[in-house]
């Protein structure tokens, strides 16, 4: 395997980041059939810089559109984010570190909405789950700060996972079209199964829970990578597709409704959990290594927490609902 | 809680409540922004020996009330859009709560950027109004608008990734 170099310390060069803007501008308002967006596929495909160029790009929109869904009309933000600064209070404060702002911000970022969900054909928040039949008959599902874009035409039922996870029963389709998922470096491709994928980091994770699922890289054709069979997991990222050892956590767990571990650290759980909630959900490093077993609901995260100071010698700490501790019982 | 934070808090509670309480005329307001620059310092995992804690304090609590005013700016008038809406919305207080810091967090990344860079860019990110529109709405061209956009693309860009 090849070392890769993480994608947070690769320098995109500027000219590249430019391109890829010009797409997200021309792309602007664009419908889902126009073939220009088929051509910026091509070209986030020709090399991992324009996609990962794209993708930062996407994440900063994720940023400013962020849980704009379901909070009231954006023309009252755009007017807001016109309001001048009180600037009179801001004399109080000689030789204040303005920069300090956006250091304060940078933490909340990663639990709003992206801006891909913003434009995408369905999408869920934070703590969201959604479960739909799709034109074909397919059943799918959207975990927690997911979206897709659904373009089925005469030749293929393609999925395209913006972010997120999915759960996707194939149904039988009378034209014989395949059903492909395409996801972060990698196409899924089936006639007839059950799967879910999920991105992490800079790749995708595939598990089959039924049938068998072909595997590509993007942007090529031809012969599968790789077939996965049910019951197994595969890893798709720059490196390629590989089978990797199941979770201790139920992969379509979330698609009933749970979280299903066995034997699983208390700090991966609360990592999965927070998934699930805004806010802060830490783990005392004391605690970190303690294992659980069981389903746990995700209606209600707050009650989950609670049910877990009955099963661990574990207490929840809230300094606000939306900073919360799971701490060793003193 | 580190023992470092401990013995900061212990000596320096007090005194911080105080002077933010001076800074904001309210000692409500002061304790709660006094427990928020607590829990910062706890979120900083580099917590080096301090020479000069009040001053450190003070640099965080700094920051902490340039965004209180701010988030208070931009809640007044989010607050006022919304009441001049044809069908007047009353958020809920968690509602409130999201889009206020949402609107602080864009309000701090957009920082810098010309008046209309920052409008046409806003307008077609969160609105997802038209380019058309947007030139209209400014009265200047597409083009101008397209590079508006572009601009304010990059200052973000840029901002989170060396390039």
């Amino acid at each position: 395997m090849r070392a890769e170099p993480l994608p947070s310390d690769v320098i995109v060069p500027a000219a590249v980041v430019r391109q890829a803007i010009a797409w997200r501008v021309k792309l602007h308002g664009a419908p889902a059939g126009n073939p220009l967006w088929q051509a910026c596929e091509r070209w986030r495909s020709a090399h991992p810089h324009h996609d990962l160029a794209w993708c930062r790009l996407q994440a900063i929109g994720e940023e400013l559109a962020g849980g704009m869904v379901g909070l009231g009309s954006a023309r009252s933000m755009v007017a807001a984010l016109q309001a001048p600064t009180d600037m009179r209070r801001r004399r109080l404060l000689k030789g204040a570190a303005l920069g300090l702002g956006a250091v304060a911000c940078g933490w909340t970022a990663r639990e709003l909405m992206p801006w891909s969900a913003w434009m995408a054909d369905y999408a869920t928040a934070v703590g969201e789950r959604l479960d739909m039949q799709l034109a074909d008959g397919s059943r799918l599902q959207l975990d927690t700060r997911s979206a897709v874009n659904l373009r089925f035409d005469a030749a293929e039922r393609l999925v395209v996972l913006e972010r997120g996870a999915l759960c996707l029963s194939c149904a039988e389709d009378v034209l014989h079209r395949p059903l492909r998922v395409s996801s972060l470096g990698a196409v899924f491709e089936t006639q007839q199964g059950r799967f879910v994928v999920r991105q992490e980091g800079q790749g995708s994770v595939l598990e089959v829970t039924a049938g068998q699922v072909g595997i590509r890289r993007r942007g090529e054709a031809g012969a599968y990578a790789a077939l996965a069979r049910a019951g197994e997991r595969y890893l798709v990222d720059a490196a390629g597709p590989r089978q990797v050892p199941r979770a201790d956590i139920a992969a379509d767990g979330w698609a009933e409704g749970v979280i299903a571990t066995q034997g699983m650290r208390l700090d991966a759980f609360l990592a999965e959990l927070g998934r699930y909630r805004r806010g802060y959900l830490g783990c005392d490093p004391a605690v970190g290594a303690l294992r659980l077993s069981g389903v746990y609901r995700l209606d209600d995260t707050d009650k989950l927490l609670a049910v877990l100071t009955r099963a661990l010698p574990v207490k929840v700490v809230y300094r606000s609902p939306w900073w919360v501790r799971v701490q060793a019982v003193a | 809680m580190p023992q470092e934070v401990h013995s900061l808090y212990v000596n320096h509670h007090g005194w911080l409540q105080g002077w933010l309480r001076h800074k904001l005329g309210c000692a409500h307001q002061a304790a709660d922004l006094a427990h928020d620059v607590f829990v910062r310092v706890l979120l900083r995992r580099e917590l080096a020996p301090m020479r000069e804690p009040r001053a450190y304090l003070t640099t965080v609590a700094r920051g902490l009330l340039i965004d209180h005013w701010r988030r208070q700016d931009l809640e007044r008038a989010w607050l006022e859009a919304l009441a001049v809406l044809p069908e007047p919305v009353s958020p809920s207080p968690e509602e409130r709560q999201l889009t206020v810091e949402l609107l602080l967090q864009i309000d701090t990344m957009l920082a810098g950027l010309r008046a209309p860079v920052r409008t046409a860019f806003l307008l077609a990110q969160l609105e997802g109004a038209c380019y058309d529109d947007i030139a209209a709405r400014l009265g200047v061209t597409r083009r101008s608008v397209e590079r508006y956009v572009a601009e304010a693309l990059f200052h973000c860009y840029s901002l989170r990734h060396a390039c």
